[in-house]
């Protein structure tokens, strides 16, 4: 047996919780796996360091949830009177994930930021909105890079704390 | 000193508790700093990562929260409506009978009976006077206001058109003929129907 068999073997139990983090919905989940699996098969022999080799996995598997989350598709924004329709025929909702992308998630993620102090709250903007990088952030705030990492540290982990309890339903 | 800085002093350490871990996760998430966590370049981060279940849980609402945010900026609130004034939202005939009148263009341009030439380049960008526009992306400020008539039925509808002081009854007479002279203008009265 190869080494990614033996992996994969070894680590499905973990791999899969970690998914699990991300879409709860099992289908989900094993598509996510199969798709992980067939990435470490190809790519296993890059890792140099055996050592390195359970945090590459997880690596693998996080990119590979958040590339699910973020594909297009996955953006689709319903809106909110048709939300109710769709539960009804499940076709939404049908993981906590898909509930957290809901519009009611955003826009209790959308309340939170404006719960956030103006500096961090400008700093998410323009990380997030304009997808500007760290560097140019701060020459467009005329303040430091390490000032912007600061504020982007704090504001997210302030953004985290506010929605704990929604999270906590998620994940 | 800034998240990544401390990144680099743990990076000497082998071994990271998860409180260091935890501090470590909204750059993690965000993942544009320089010099921040990679699995690359910090096997150890990540190997902690993918044993301890407190820190991934951790740094997976990170992310939850991260591609929420990015949805967050690109939806519009749903709480947010847009209203339209009274005179915009009359029944459909209403709403048909004054297009008509707009397009005949006789009756609300008071009386003005030449022709506007078709607009220069300059003009096509400035705002053309003459008949109210139905189209009302941005409502304009222009008073219109469509009552159903007491008596009106569905065969026989009468309509009164209030713009100002101007005051004018239609039925569908006059809108089939789009004669504006065929409308009968009434005295303006402050009563509402």
């Amino acid at each position: 047996m190869d080494a990614a068999a033996t992996l994969l073997i070894h680590e499905e139990q973990a791999l899969r919780r970690t998914i699990a983090r991300y879409v709860k919905h099992a289908t989900i989940v094993d598509d996510l796996f199969q798709e992980i699996s067939l990435k470490v098969m190809r790519r296993i022999d890059s890792v140099r360091d055996p050592q390195a080799l359970r945090g590459w996995l997880f690596q693998l598997a996080r990119n590979a949830c958040l590339d699910w989350l973020r594909a297009p598709e996955r953006r689709t924004t319903i809106p909110s009177e048709h939300l109710a329709q769709r539960d009804a025929v499940g076709d939404l909702g049908r993981n906590p994930a898909d509930k957290f992308m809901a519009n009611e998630r955003i826009a209790a993620v959308q309340r939170a930021l404006k719960e956030l102090p103006e500096s961090q709250r400008e700093v998410l903007r323009l990380r997030v909105d304009e997808g500007l990088d760290h560097e140019a952030i701060a020459l467009r705030l005329g303040i430091s890079r390490q000032a912007v990492e600061v504020r982007l540290c704090r504001g997210r982990a302030r953004l985290k704390e506010q929605l704990e309890d929604i999270i906590q339903g998620d994940l | 000193m800034s998240p990544a800085s401390t990144h680099l002093n743990l990076k000497l350490r082998c071994e990271l508790s998860c409180d260091e871990v935890e501090a470590l996760l909204p750059l993690i998430a965000d993942g544009g700093a320089a010099g921040a966590p990679e699995q690359n370049n910090d096997p150890a981060l990540f190997a902690h990562l993918a044993t301890c279940d407190r820190c991934q849980a951790s740094l997976a609402a990170y992310d939850l929260i991260d591609v929420a945010l990015v949805q967050s900026v690109t939806v519009k609130p749903a709480s947010v409506r847009v209203l339209r004034p009274r005179w915009a939202r009359p029944a459909p005939l209403a709403a048909a009978l004054a297009a008509t009148l707009m397009l005949s263009g006789g009756w609300l341009t008071l009386g003005t009976t030449t022709r506007p030439s078709p607009p220069t380049v300059a003009a096509r960008s400035m705002p053309i006077p003459g008949p109210v526009t139905v189209a009302a992306a941005s409502p304009p400020t222009i008073d219109i206001e469509i009552v159903t008539m007491p008596g009106s039925t569905a065969a026989h509808p009468h309509y009164l058109i209030r713009r100002g002081e101007q005051v004018m009854l239609v039925s569908p007479p006059s809108i089939q003929a789009e004669a504006p002279s065929s409308a009968r203008q009434a005295s303006y009265s402050p009563n509402r129907y």
